[in-house]
């Protein structure tokens, strides 16, 4: 859990182009933004033993969830999608990072 | 052509599922996007240090201070633009507010947009956000690289 909670923490800030900076977070979730070009997403992401997931939470109109199920995005924008791929690709880089120095 | 009762629950209880799962949550406003309550964890050793290094490394400054109250000033001389925010803290909370804004010399026509200043109001949750998320990564046991702090201009 620790180890889940830094790679995301540090995922957050090495993340490739815009970094997601901190929100807030409670036991297991981590709240995160990401502002890009005048428009913003929040995210929210729970860690436990066994997964990471990151879950879409609010957003400006201009990167707004067009059809959202259980906090998953189904339906978002070109940018979204474009740079999404980019944070998840930054936590399981500094997952295993954390898992090598431990 | 009228609806029975059945039909018409059957309606509704349809027409309410396909608004759960189609519309996505409340969409953050243009100040919403900046002044929305910002949750300070317990390892902020300083909340009041945090907001002057976040605020000073953009260029805003310091003209007011009061007990769990901050005023900032941000002149940008090539947009003509001067815009001022408070930040009201405590130990578990930041909340920014732009006070004002409007042209730095009135003289002169040109002036920033409304989404500069939105902008710049962005700039500075962010700044506040990144600094939390250093904290954190040293909270949560990683490293980070100190940011040079940003001289401060004495008056």
């Amino acid at each position: 859990m620790k180890q889940a909670r830094l790679a995301i923490l540090q995922g957050m800030l090495f993340n490739k182009g815009v970094r997601l900076t901190y929100e807030g977070e409670t036991a297991n979730t981590i709240s995160a933004r990401w502002d890009y070009r005048g428009g913003t997403v929040l995210f929210d992401i729970r860690y436990d033993e066994e997964k990471i997931q990151i879950f879409y939470k609010d957003a400006s109109e201009a990167y707004a969830c067009q059809r959202l199920q259980d906090g998953i995005c189904l339906d978002g924008t070109y940018v979204y999608y474009n740079y999404m791929p980019n944070f998840h690709k930054s936590i399981r880089i500094q997952l295993k990072k954390v898992r090598m120095q431990k | 052509m009228t609806l029975s009762f059945s039909s018409f629950v059957r309606i509704a209880c349809l027409a309410l599922l396909l608004s759960i799962h189609t519309s996505a949550n409340a969409l953050i406003s243009e100040e919403s996007s900046y002044n929305g309550k910002i949750v300070v964890p317990p390892f902020v050793p300083d909340v009041r240090s945090l907001l002057i290094q976040s605020a000073t490394r953009h260029g805003w400054k310091v003209i007011d201070e009061k007990a769990g109250e901050l005023t900032f000033e941000l002149r940008h001389v090539k947009a003509n633009a001067l815009v001022v925010a408070k930040a009201a803290y405590s130990k578990t909370e930041i909340r920014l507010d732009k006070k004002s804004e409007g042209k730095l010399d009135a003289t002169v026509a040109a002036s920033a947009e409304a989404r500069t200043y939105q902008r710049w109001m962005i700039g500075l949750r962010r700044e506040i956000g990144l600094n939390l998320l250093l904290l954190a990564i040293k909270d949560a046991g990683g490293t980070v690289r100190e940011r040079t702090p940003v001289a401060v201009e004495a008056d």
